[in-house]
């Protein structure tokens, strides 16, 4: 978490290999990650940007889920019938041969995640997944997210939403002007911002309502 | 390296009234044509390099430049080497080395015709913000549809250039691989690169339309300006320098032909 322009987004970026760090270094996967092509981190790290239409490049929704595949050579028939159930699961399966421009926004969004975990990487950076969902969507795709990592998978979200954060997250990093301010577990981590004057990233609480 | 466009500053170039600048270009840009004396144009073109060196020290680190200075060196070896015109001046007993009169003549005169545009055209770009220029020729009765046109594609570019930016690293991230390609998949990466680009471009003129449309824009056939620049005695004083320049140089070229 953290303000606007704070750099979340370098960070995420950053580990998937789009800038080389000024100072220190990335370790990862048995390797030093900041010296690592982002061509070869792939099969390890998915990424999902924040907007939608930046990473939409095909002409239909199933070539799309299955572009990263087909990059890495992993497409087949076990693999075909693992997208159709991915597609299924966000209510694409219908839309298969439709041109992904078509979607609505929650449907880009929807189908940006699964073109990115059909490989299985074992870590997923995500720049603001809830941008443009609905409360509701947001508690489904975030309850969805959290049974993923379950199964052996990280996540490392750039976000926003307090609240959600604190239902769904286990690990807060909070960033300001290039810093990080805190890093703790989500069960303390928004009491230390409060002591540290942040109101503004806290989840909305009863007593912040009536002030309203 | 520096991308090659507008880069704010203060020196006299900077303060010229953009239509002055604008004018010049051209004007110095037809009489090189009409110039045909090497010497001159070179003696010219050095002269653009120094002011352009003056303006802006670090023209070297800007994209473009460098190759555009070896072209144009190049040219002026190409014809010492091919051009065996004229005088020998230089016989070291292999003819592809030798240099002559009509070699050297037509050397610079290629030569510094094409650097001298090439330091103009830089000298112009580098101090000339692109707006000013556009809200200036709007003065001048270019109807103002056009002229925001203008600026409103000079402000969208940085913003498409980062959009590129992001689309390539998505791919990138979708496992892309640039570095390993035959034709046909770099065709194919290429389509994949510019659908995203063209569609985003075009969603964005769209909602600009309707968003300019919504505020009236159009609605007046006058539209009155906040930014009011105008020229200065500055520029009188830079345009009698420039043409006393061109009209001992024009006056040379005609009078002393070697």
């Amino acid at each position: 978490m953290g303000p606007n322009g704070s750099g979340k987004s370098t960070l995420l970026q950053t580990l998937m290999g789009f800038h080389t760090p000024t100072q220190g270094k990335i370790q990862g996967f048995n390797q030093e990650l900041s010296k690592t092509k982002t061509s070869n981190l792939v099969k390890d790290i998915g990424f999902i940007f924040q907007n939608p239409d930046h990473q939409i490049f095909t002409q239909s929704v199933l070539d799309e889920a299955a572009l990263t595949l087909r990059n890495l050579n992993l497409m087949n028939g076990k693999v075909l019938e693992k997208v159709n159930q991915y597609m299924q699961m966000i209510g694409l399966y219908p839309r298969l041969e439709d041109h992904p421009q078509r979607l609505s926004f929650g449907e880009k969004r929807r189908l940006n995640l699964v073109a990115v975990i059909l490989h299985d990487p074992k870590l997923l950076l995500i720049d603001e997944f809830l941008i443009g969902q609905d409360l509701d969507n947001a508690h489904k795709w975030m309850q969805w997210l959290k049974d993923y990592t379950s199964k052996g998978h990280t996540i490392l979200m750039a976000n926003h939403h307090a609240q959600l954060t604190q239902a769904y997250c286990d690990r807060v990093i909070f960033i300001d002007a290039g810093r990080v301010i805190i890093d703790e577990p989500v069960s303390t981590a928004f009491s230390s911002l409060e002591a540290l004057g942040y109101r503004q990233f806290l989840p909305h609480t009863g007593e912040v309502l009536a002030y309203a | 390296m520096r991308k090659l466009s507008y880069q704010p500053g203060g020196s006299l170039a900077h303060r010229l009234y953009p239509l002055t600048k604008f004018a010049w270009l051209l004007i110095i840009t037809t009489i090189v044509f009409i110039i045909q004396e090497g010497i001159l144009l070179m003696a010219t073109a050095v002269i653009g390099l120094l002011l352009l060196i003056l303006i802006n020290p670090s023209i070297w680190k800007i994209r473009g430049f460098r190759l555009a200075f070896i072209t144009g060196s190049a040219l002026f070896i190409l014809y010492l080497l091919f051009d065996k015109t004229g005088i020998m001046l230089f016989n070291p007993g292999l003819e592809l080395l030798s240099i002559t009169s009509g070699g050297v003549s037509m050397g610079l005169r290629y030569s510094g015709r094409f650097l001298l545009i090439i330091f103009i055209s830089y000298i112009f770009i580098l101090t000339t913000d692109p707006s000013d220029l556009a809200y200036a020729l709007m003065r001048f009765g270019l109807p103002y549809r056009y002229g925001f046109m203008l600026v409103t594609a000079l402000r969208l570019a940085p913003v498409m250039e980062d959009e590129a930016q992001t689309i390539y690293r998505a791919q990138l991230a979708r496992g892309v691989r640039y570095d390993q390609l035959n034709l046909r998949r770099m065709l194919l990466i290429l389509q994949q690169f510019l659908t995203p680009l063209l569609i985003g471009a075009l969603r964005r003129a769209d909602k600009l339309v309707f968003s300019m449309e919504g505020r009236g824009f159009g609605a007046s056939p006058h539209r009155t300006f906040r930014k009011r620049a105008t020229a200065s005695r500055l520029d009188l004083i830079i345009s009698i320098a420039i043409f006393l320049y061109l009209s001992l140089v024009i006056t040379l070229n005609y009078w002393s032909p070697i």
